[in-house]
């Protein structure tokens, strides 16, 4: 059940409706617990069982860490909880990329090995709350947080289902604590809700799914297609990408908004950025604060030795790529990021300090941005020779073929990104919230009316072809 | 003061219902703002009909006749196997398969009066317009959220297809296809996805250049799973098919009304046909003759009845139990040849378009 579906838009209104008539906070909490597994059940049923194990184990892991004196034993259970959590998240998601690795291996080492591919279905959202979850166990373990105070508000925490599938990657130390009084949401928070729900829809399904197509195109045949065509496909990936997770974690926190709860911020503008830090600050911050809470920190975060604290960059990088995928790609892109961090600190170490230097914050915007978008060609290509052909395009060291591109295109992604600019300056979003009860509603009904047309219904197949 | 907003009880929920109603005012304003700034003929846009149109209108000017219906006509009716056997009736035409796989009697109707339409009367020749009469009514529910149907359902189509309601269908049947015209309808209105495909130009489908080259006509190679169906279906075949008396909808009629009223040029031939399945080996149906037409009575030629045309129910001519294989389809456009020449032969009015 994605958020653009019909049937997601029935599901949240009867959950809303029952939720704020339910009168007990104990009662609303077991009903959201309820339909969360219901949300996630209409993926598949089985992997309910899975979710609601993994999280009572570390429930019980937790309140073992907590409740036991030796530091060993703590130690111990902790370990059992990533072990637990991380086996599971490696025999989903990675087993098959280890054995294809370790085959390939012994093929450049002239052993020849047979490749068992095991037909293994990657349960949805499994990054996420497999994160999560560890999240709550480290933190239990560093005395951070207390434990939850039962089974129930644990699993909801765990389950809770506008961010189970995607995110934002919420700790549950962030959001236990939301679970101990009634919820309650006011009128021009509903609205603003409603806003950031639309736009939400509108990224994910008017732009990010409408230029996927022509994505598509040049990154399956990038051979035939012009440098601009993939300049422009590189560009419109970045929109993609950018307008569907963050429509996304829009959607949720709005969801989430509307039974009273918050959500972590998980998007700010990134391709604003002035530096590679400043992206990773803006891009998939609940991801990237949790690789640096819980990866970083644990190598041992910044040393007086430079050269330790760029080496705990770069596996930092390279663990937040392999979480994004299980290809050597997007270990490339982890690290190729982790590069760029160590030299962004150096450049800046050497550089003078120039605060307020408008032709540096330009310059910085410019090299972040073009290099964000060329390694989003490492994340999005199947491989590395497609990878390689679009990266000389990207960098016209190659003029490539005839193929190319409706040329508005190439205009799209500079046109959102002063789009993005100028509402972030005016906060029109918020301004709406704000307008009279009436107003909004007229104004709401009128928003969607563009939304609905813009949904890409054009690249449906016709499931009669199916049959 | 900060204004809380509950939900409980109800008639709290519901005092806020004029807000919705505001909201329902200002979507349809917006929508129909929008649904007249988009470009009229969008509603024909949606592969692969417009892959049909494209070619259409490559061979406008060669054209005099055509077939029009489900994928038992895309892969059934093969123009230049037509073409030879009308000929050696005596009356020439150049014809095309205008059949899409999926196709229901609204989209069959709107690419024939955007056949009719263009029509330029040939010289001594008759112009035919060839109708499935079994194709589907409309589109299936899981295909709702398309823009073949979306792009399609105008006021105006919903009305036809609302006329394949009435009658002697049953009432369950009788609400299905009402509640899917008026939902395709109300999508339309709204302008479900048209504003998404008239910015972002769609990627076209790869073009099928053997169905250009057959005119439209494009039979596939069989699969084993057809083949085992063809096999088991004459296996199971009863020595007489039931007959089944199937009724004539209003919808039928409005067809003709329909296709004879956006023609360009005068005395067109308009005909039904009912395309066979092997399903018609246990029910055969039953059809009359004729049906009244704008121009007087018009021919149905029922291809469902084995004992009427046992050549056409043979194993090797299906490709699988609801469709001919490429000889199969050579052996139907013969037939319906033969039976579209004797009609003209009866009536020469038809023999002369534009007279």
């Amino acid at each position: 059940m994605l958020f653009t579906e019909l049937r997601f838009f029935v599901f949240l209104g009867f959950v809303l409706f029952v939720y704020w008539s339910l009168t007990s906070n104990d009662h609303r909490k077991t009903f959201l617990l309820l339909a969360s597994y219901v949300f996630y059940g209409s993926w598949d049923w089985r992997f309910v069982a899975m979710l609601f194990l993994l999280s009572a184990g570390d429930f019980f892991f937790a309140r073992r860490i907590d409740g036991s004196q030796s530091a060993a034993a703590r130690r111990a259970y902790v370990v059992a909880s990533m072990t637990m959590n991380l086996g599971v998240l490696g025999v989903f998601k990675y087993c098959n990329f280890f054995i294809d690795s370790a085959v390939s291996l012994a093929d450049a080492f002239g052993a020849s090995l047979s490749r068992p591919t095991l037909q293994i279905i990657l349960p949805v959202g499994i990054s996420f709350f497999t994160f999560q979850s560890l999240s709550y166990t480290i933190d239990v373990y560093r005395r951070e947080l207390k434990p939850a105070r039962n089974l129930r508000d644990y699993l909801f925490v765990a389950a809770f289902f506008p961010q189970l599938v995607a995110g934002p990657i919420t700790r549950p130390a962030f959001f236990l604590p939301q679970l101990v009084d009634h919820r309650v949401v006011t009128a021009p928070e509903v609205r603003r809700f409603l806003v950031m729900f639309l736009i939400g829809y509108l990224k994910k399904a008017g732009i990010a799914d409408n230029v996927a197509p022509f994505v598509d195109r040049v990154f399956g045949d990038p051979d035939s297609f012009s440098a601009i065509a993939s300049l422009t496909a590189a560009w419109l990936y970045a929109v993609q990408i950018y307008c569907d997770f963050s429509g996304y974690s829009d959607m949720a926190i709005a969801s989430a908004g509307l039974m009273g709860y918050r959500l972590v911020q998980n998007f700010d503008a990134p391709y604003l950025a002035s530096s590679i830090q400043d992206f990773w600050r803006r891009w998939h911050i609940s991801l990237s604060t949790w690789i640096r809470d819980y990866i970083y920190v644990s190598l041992g975060g910044r040393s007086p030795r430079r050269v330790v604290t760029y080496r705990n960059i770069l596996l930092t990088m390279l663990a937040g790529g392999l979480w994004h995928g299980a290809a050597w790609t997007f270990v490339a892109w982890g690290g190729l990021h982790g590069c760029a961090l160590i030299a962004d600190r150096e450049t800046k170490r050497r550089l003078p300090p120039a605060r307020g230097s408008v032709v540096r914050q330009c310059l910085g915007w410019f090299l972040t941005t073009n290099f964000v978008c060329l390694a989003w060609i490492l994340f999005r290509a199947a491989d590395f020779g497609t990878a390689l052909t679009l990266i000389r395009h990207y960098l016209m060291l190659d003029s490539g073929g005839s193929a190319t591109l409706p040329p508005w295109l190439t205009a799209l992604p500079p046109a959102l990104l002063i789009v993005q600019y100028a509402s972030r300056s005016w906060r029109w979003p918020e301004k709406l919230a704000f307008l009279e009860e009436r107003s909004f509603a007229l104004t709401y009904g009128a928003a969607w009316a563009f939304v609905v047309a813009l949904l890409p219904l054009a690249h449906r197949p016709f499931i009669y072809f199916q049959f | 003061m900060t204004q809380h907003w509950s939900f409980r009880p109800l008639w709290r929920l519901l005092r806020r219902a004029p807000l919705v109603a505001w909201a329902a005012v200002g979507f349809a304003a917006a929508a129909g703002g929008l649904h007249l700034a988009l470009p009229a003929p969008w509603h024909l846009y949606a592969p692969p009909r417009s892959d049909k149109l494209a070619m259409l209108e490559t061979r406008r000017a060669i054209a005099n006749a055509a077939a029009f219906g489900s994928s038992r006509v895309h892969n059934g009716f093969d123009p230049s196997a037509f073409d030879v056997a009308l000929a050696e009736h005596g009356y020439p035409v150049t014809s095309l398969n205008l059949g899409i796989f999926g196709g229901a009697q609204t989209e069959e109707r709107a690419l024939a009066r955007e056949f009719v339409a263009h029509l330029l009367a040939p010289v001594s020749a008759p112009c035919l317009v060839l109708l499935e009469l079994n194709a589907g009514l409309n589109f299936q529910t899981i295909n709702l959220f398309h823009p073949r149907a979306i792009n399609l359902y105008d006021p105006d189509t919903v009305l036809f297809a609302l006329q394949f309601s009435g009658g002697r269908v049953g009432a369950v049947r009788r609400l299905g296809r009402a509640g899917i015209a008026l939902a395709a309808g109300m999508l339309h209105i709204a302008n479900v996805g048209m504003l998404g495909e008239a910015l972002f130009e769609p990627v076209p489908d790869p073009p099928a250049p053997r169905s250009d080259a057959l005119r439209g006509f494009l039979n596939e190679d069989p699969s084993l799973a057809g083949l085992a169906g063809v096999k088991q279906a004459f296996e199971s075949r009863p020595s007489e098919p039931a007959a089944e008396t199937m009724p004539l909808l209003p919808g039928n009629q409005e067809m003709l009304v329909d296709v004879a009223a956006a023609a360009a040029v005068s005395n067109i031939q308009l005909v039904y046909f009912v395309t066979p399945t092997l399903e018609n080996l246990q029910r055969a149906p039953r059809y009359p003759d004729t049906i009244d037409g704008p121009g007087g009575a018009v021919p149905i030629f029922n291809f469902a009845q084995p004992a009427k045309y046992p050549e056409l129910f043979e194993a090797p001519l299906w490709s699988d139990p609801g469709h001919l294989s490429r000889s199969g389809a050579a052996t139907f456009s013969r037939l319906l040849a033969d039976e579209v020449g004797a009609w003209i032969a009866r009536t020469p009015r038809a023999s002369r378009c534009g007279d």
